[in-house]
């Protein structure tokens, strides 16, 4: 009869690496022997007639031979490693030898060395979040925009979640309140973020500029007004605009989308930082009104 | 001709203030994991799973070492040059690796006994 093998998807946070182990256990209780330790789901072969109970352990390893023996001595048969320093041993279940025999780790130096080890790479995490979420809190506060907004949030809810697994790696033996979906919201902030540099990236860019040496007068009003261009919004969101305008005469430049007008400005040099403009979707026109006329310089850089 | 002493530089006075310092900055104490690896392989070159036994029965049932700490300790122990690995010289063992104590490893040992039996002494005198 051909073995049956499975490949089960599922993903645990560092720090649940004893749910982990409690998973296999009961899952070469029920006939599923784990074949080899992945990060995104491992491979089980079916034999029912065999159990074992599992272990991992967190370790840069150099000596792979000395370490692999040392357990072997103790009874524990190496499985796999994964490539960010999990390694899986098992060993054959035998009910009248106490629960110490199946424990790697018996002394609390040593089980503090190991979330230690886990805990400095979470610390390491922590503090680039700390960093990326200062840079985009600063960008918030410079040009709020919506894709800064779900970034900054990602990167906060992903420094809470590192905190938060630090915190749990390094508690002493205790019994875990509840599970907490981890795995799932790292999901999201990944596809938050995903979504937000999407947002960012193909966001159009909407600027433009007109130069002409000698330009005639516009009338006041917009009903004749010249249309320079238009904004075509596909989001709502703000949209922060660098304006400039060099001209022989004071002119007048507004944007409308004919039902509400989102900026109005009047001068001969006009240079304006436009920090808050938010847009609804469709089109915005960019107009040029109440002008004597001669030469005229206008340049809007908005994205 | 005069006969300069060999020790021109004070090096023997720095190395001898050197250890003194030493003894009392190691004089942390030792986990009970490494006491009695340390004990253990005292009475000779052992492996592992042999020390394992061995301390099982020295401390009376008392403490076990797990594979993961037994792995974690000797490597600290090599790194810091109180133990050595060597292969074993028994036949049909040939390929087995055992741990010995280096003088280093046994001076550790001995200072660790000096605490303990200090520390026991302090138990019968009076208050």
């Amino acid at each position: 009869m051909a073995k049956k093998y499975k490949t089960i998807p599922k993903v645990y946070a560092a720090w649940d690496y004893k749910q982990e182990i409690a998973d296999l256990d009961r899952l070469s209780e029920q006939g599923w022997q784990l074949v080899e330790g992945r990060l995104f789901g491992s491979k089980f072969e079916q034999n029912p007639n065999l159990r074992y109970r599992y272990q991992l352990d967190y370790r840069k390893v150099t000596d792979l031979p000395r370490y692999i023996g040392t357990f072997r001595e103790h009874g524990w048969e190496y499985v796999s490693s994964t490539f960010n320093d999990w390694h899986y041993f098992r060993k054959l279940y035998d009910p009248s030898l106490p629960e110490s025999e199946y424990e790697i780790l018996t002394d609390t130096q040593s089980v503090r060395e190991m979330t230690g080890r886990w805990a400095k790479l979470g610390v390491f995490f922590l503090v680039l979040m700390g960093l990326i979420l200062a840079v985009d809190v600063a960008r918030m506060i410079w040009q709020p925009r919506l894709p800064v907004l779900m970034q900054t949030l990602s990167y906060l809810l992903l420094f809470g979640m590192f905190f938060i697994g630090v915190r749990r790696m390094r508690q002493p033996e205790r019994k875990r309140a509840k599970t907490f979906p981890f795995v799932l919201i790292f999901l999201l902030i990944c596809g938050s973020l995903g979504a937000s540099i999407v947002l960012d990236v193909f966001r159009p860019d909407m600027s433009s500029k007109m130069h002409a040496a000698e330009y005639g007068a516009i009338p006041a009003g917009l009903s004749e007004a010249v249309c320079l261009n238009q904004l075509n919004v596909r989001y709502p969101d703000n949209y922060p605009m660098r304006l400039e305008v060099h001209a022989d005469a004071p002119v007048t430049v507004t944007i409308t989308n004919e039902k509400e007008t989102v900026l109005t400005l009047t001068g001969t040099d006009i240079k304006e930082s436009i920090r808050w403009m938010p847009l609804t979707p469709g089109f915005w026109n960019v107009y040029l009104s109440d002008f004597a006329g001669g030469a005229i310089d206008v340049e809007y850089r908005v994205k | 001709m005069i006969q300069l002493s060999d020790d021109i530089t004070g090096d023997d006075s720095i190395v001898a203030r050197q250890k003194e310092v030493g003894r009392l900055k190691k004089s942390e104490p030792m986990s009970e994991s490494y006491f009695y690896i340390l004990l253990c392989l005292s009475k000779g070159p052992n492996h592992g799973y042999g020390i394992m036994q061995m301390t099982e029965r020295l401390s009376q049932g008392e403490v076990k070492i797990g594979s993961g700490t037994m792995y974690g300790a000797t490597s600290n122990m090599m790194k810091k040059d109180w133990i050595t690995e060597v292969m074993s010289e028994e036949p049909g063992f040939e390929r087995r690796r055992l741990y010995q104590l280096t003088p280093e490893g046994r001076e550790a040992l001995d200072t660790e006994i000096e605490r303990l039996r200090r520390m026991l002494a302090g138990v019968e005198m009076e208050g």
